[in-house]
Parts: structure tokens; C-alpha cells; sequence
């Protein structure tokens, strides 16, 4: 005889294979926060750019570099975390 | 004459209520992160928000009754208290995140960190409210926030591809980092189906003393205010798509989204960004703290009105000022004031049913509505879009936490 699982058990089984199955692994933390370090990267060229046209002034310089270089401490932190090199 | 001047600024506050901290962040990580391909969810949302609109001020220019103390009445104060402590605590990181966006705005400008600004920021909302009225709240707030057009201009000058803007409108799956594309996606309903926006908007028709003659200007007020509103919103997600997505830049940090409005405006980009940024979310933060002082005390039977001295109705005064006053706090801590908004727009989805579903009822109900009741379209529209906000985000935001 095949026993019936109640509906609200079915439903934390299935939450909970969801999460599992979506959990990211080290690879993928990895990989993201090196995207996260292009993203800067890529932000930096940008300012860059503008900086050379007089688009922006030197003090909204200062903070995006400064946002960058937090934003890269802590990529970097993660990447550590996830067992990168 | 007074009620095409009505109509008018009626439009305007729609626009305050629609572009806000929420809306220009959700839009500008979606637009970077995935270019035109979360359109539709603009879309979808502001549709759903024109029906919630119109049918919050027909509801109190019909029943004289504010949404709700008509929900109150109509189910109860069980589940008035149900619907309204999670609505509260949502709120609050709402606010929170309003005010964190107005420190922001000082910060571009200043370059003093936007936690010194909370305090201040707050102080000059809750003064505004002591001391004004409804009046200069609502409309006063609201014609600034015209600034915010400068995203339109921003996005028209970048050239976008309509073809590509045009395809983004039909709603398509992501091809990678399905959980992030369905956490913004929901973060953008979440951010344009705001909940206080009702409240605010319905005590706002009553204090105004609506009647069955404002059903058409409610109408019109609602239709053109919130598209005009979601021009905008298109506006930000147009240039963010424009600058940051071929060049693989993700929005972490508020002092990135402003750098597209500097590509497309140069330096005045800068200052009009940090306005419109400031302006439209010390408008939210007013509607935020007040909508919520209206919902307890038209909930609980208080006195409540911005039109005569504080002392008149001391714990809708108290309510506002506590909710503003510790959402400073949250700020003053340095709390990322980006991922705050975010995460709270998420949230705000997953408790739109416990708002929208007994909206819903109360317009079909015969007692309250009369002929007024709705028709079938507007309650497809309101019920589907807000389950399916809700079922996403319960399955989007874990998900999201997991990943990171």
C-alpha cells in the first residue's frame, strides 16, 4: 500500500529541491564576482571617458572610485571565499 | 477652470507616486543587466497600476470611504491587522529606502556620505508634514519631480532602437541568470504596484471631498498620470539599457546609475539625475509615511487630516513621525541603500494579494459600489497580475538570497 504524503509535506520537498537544485556552487559564486570586477572595470573606462570630456565633475569622480574600489575589495573577498586563487 | 487646475495637478502626483526610489533602481539594474528584455514587466505593471488607481479614488468618490476603512468594515478588524502589519513592516523598509535615496541624491552633489543626510533628510519631511498641508505635499512635491523628465531626454538623445525597445514589450524567458531576471522582474512590479500609492491616493480623494462628478477626472487623472509616469520609467531603463548594458556594467551603487545621464547630458546630467532622484523620493517618502498613518488611523477610528494643526489628530501625527523618525535610524546605520530598495520592491510584491484581492471584492460589492462596480477587465487584470507578482517573488527572492 502506497502511503499518502500530506500536501503541505509535498510542498516543502518541493521548495526545498528547488532551493537545493538553484543553489549556487563555488564555480558560479566565482564566476559572478568576477563579473562583478569587469562591471567595475568597465565603470572605471567609462568614467574615464566622460572625465576626458569634462562631463563630470572631480568630486563625483572621487566617488565612483571610491564606490569601485569597495566594490572590488569585496569581490575579491567573495571570490577568495569560493575558493578561487 | 479650478477643475482642469485639479485634473493638472492631479497628473503631476501621480508622476511623484509613480517614479521613485523603487522604480529608478529596479529599472536602471534591469536595463543594464538585460537591455531591453524586461520592457513587458513595465508594461504589465503600469496597466495593472492604472486599473488599482482609478479604482481607489472611484471607491472614495463613490462610498466615502477610504480603502481602508472600507476594508476594515467590510472584513473586519482581524484581518485589517493581518493585512496591515506586514504592509507596515514593508512599508517602513520602504521609507527607509526613500529617505536613503534622497541622502543619496545629496551625496552626488555634496560628497558628504548619505548617512550624515538621513536625519536631516527626515527632519525636513517631517516638518513639511507638521507644518504644511495637503495641498503643498501632494502638488509641491510633485511639479519638481518634472525634473525626472530628464531621463526621457536622456534616453531620446542616446537613439535607442525602437525595433529592440518594441521587442522587449513582449515578454520572453532569460537566456542566462534565471533567478536574477525574475527578482528584478518581480522588484519592478513590486516598485510600480505600491501599495501606499492606493492608500495615499484614496485618503487624498477623501480629504479632498470627491464625489460621483470626479469619477471622470479620477479616470483621466489615473490613465494619463501613470502612463506619463511610466514614460519616465521607460525613459531610465532606455538609457540605462543604451549605457551600461553593451559595455557589461552591472548596477551595484546609485553613483553608477547617475553616469548615464551624464553620457547623454554631460556635467548638467549629474545634477539633474541627483534632482530628480532627490526630489521624486522625498515626494514617495511623504505619500510612504503618511499613507501608512492614514491606514492606522481610518483603520483604528482616529482623527486624521494634514489640513489643521497636529495637536487636532496627535496619533496620526505620532504615527507618521515615528515611522519616519526610525526608518532614519535604518539609513543612519549605512545600510547599501541600493540592495535595501531592491530587496523591499521585492517584498512589496509578495504582499500585493493581501491588498489587491480584497480591493478587488470591495469594488464588485453592490453595498459600497452601486452602479460604480467593476467590470470584468479591470478585475482579470488586477487579480492575475498581482498573484502572479506574488508567486514569482515567493519563488524569486530566496533564490536570489541563496545565489547571493
Amino acid at each position: 500500500m502506497v502511503r499518502r504524503v500530506p500536501l503541505f509535506s509535498r510542498l516543502v520537498l518541493i521548495g526545498a529541491a528547488l532551493v537545493a537544485g538553484c543553489t549556487k556552487s563555488p564555480e558560479a559564486r566565482t564566476e559572478e564576482a568576477a563579473m562583478r570586477l569587469t562591471s567595475w572595470e568597465a565603470t572605471a573606462r567609462l568614467l574615464e571617458e566622460q572625465r576626458a570630456r569634462g562631463a563630470v565633475p572631480e568630486q563625483f569622480v572621487r566617488q565612483v572610485l571610491r564606490a569601485a574600489a569597495e566594490a572590488r575589495e569585496e569581490a575579491t573577498a567573495k571570490r577568495r571565499a569560493a575558493g578561487a586563487p | 477652470m479650478k477643475k482642469y487646475l485639479q485634473v493638472t495637478l492631479g497628473i503631476f502626483t501621480s508622476i511623484g507616486g509613480f517614479l521613485e526610489v523603487g522604480a529608478i533602481a529596479t529599472t536602471a539594474q534591469a536595463g543594464a543587466q538585460f537591455g531591453f528584455r524586461l520592457a513587458w514587466v513595465l508594461l504589465l505593471g503600469t496597466i495593472c497600476v492604472i486599473f488599482l488607481v482609478e479604482m481607489s479614488g472611484r471607491l472614495s468618490a463613490v462610498s466615502k470611504h477610504t480603502l481602508q476603512d472600507a476594508m476594515r468594515e467590510r472584513f473586519g478588524a482581524g484581518f485589517f491587522l493581518l493585512s496591515t502589519i506586514p504592509g507596515m513592516v514593508v512599508d517602513w523598509l520602504v521609507l527607509a529606502s526613500e529617505i536613503g535615496g534622497v541622502a543619496l541624491a545629496l551625496q552626488l552633489v555634496t560628497g558628504v556620505g548619505y548617512q550624515w543626510w538621513a536625519f536631516p533628510v527626515a527632519i525636513a519631511a517631517w516638518l513639511l508634514m507638521w507644518k504644511g498641508n495637503l495641498g503643498l505635499v501632494e502638488n509641491g512635491t510633485a511639479l519638481l519631480g518634472l525634473v525626472a523628465l530628464a531621463f526621457v531626454v536622456a534616453a531620446v538623445r542616446l537613439h535607442p532602437p525602437l525595433h529592440d525597445l518594441a521587442a522587449g514589450l513582449v515578454p520572453s524567458l532569460p537566456r542566462s541568470d534565471g533567478a536574477g531576471y525574475w527578482f528584478l522582474a518581480v522588484s519592478i512590479l513590486g516598485a510600480l504596484i505600491s501599495p501606499y500609492l492606493f492608500f495615499f491616493y484614496s485618503s487624498g480623494a477623501i480629504e479632498d471631498q470627491w464625489d460621483e462628478n470626479h469619477i471622470g477626472s479620477n479616470r483621466f487623472t489615473a490613465i494619463v498620470g501613470m502612463s506619463f509616469g511610466a514614460v519616465l520609467a521607460f525613459g531610465v531603463l532606455t538609457a540605462a539599457a543604451m549605457v551600461f548594458y553593451p559595455r557589461g556594467i552591472q548596477v551595484d551603487r546609485y553613483e553608477q546609475v547617475a553616469l548615464m545621464l551624464t553620457e547623454a547630458l554631460g556635467r548638467p546630467g549629474l545634477y539633474l539625475f541627483a534632482g530628480a532622484l532627490g526630489i521624486t523620493c522625498f515626494g514617495a517618502a511623504l505619500e510612504v509615511a503618511l499613507g501608512r498613518a492614514y491606514v492606522l488611523a481610518q483603520g483604528f477610528g482616529w482623527n486624521y487630516t494634514l489640513n489643521s494643526p497636529p495637536a487636532n489628530s496627535a496619533r496620526f501625527s505620532l504615527v507618521y513621525t515615528g515611522m519616519i523618525g526610525s526608518a532614519a535610524v535604518l539609513m543612519a546605520l549605512g545600510i547599501d541603500p541600493l540592495t535595501l530598495t531592491v530587496f523591499s520592491m521585492a517584498l512589496t510584491a509578495v504582499t500585493l494579494p493581501l491588498v489587491t484581492l480584497p480591493f478587488i471584492l470591495l469594488m464588485n460589492d453592490r453595498a459600497y459600489m452601486g452602479e460604480y462596480r467593476n467590470g470584468w477587465i479591470g478585475n482579470v487584470a488586477v487579480v492575475g497580475i498581482s498573484l502572479l507578482a506574488s508567486l514569482i517573488a515567493l519563488v524569486a527572492i530566496p533564490l536570489q538570497l541563496l545565489g547571493g
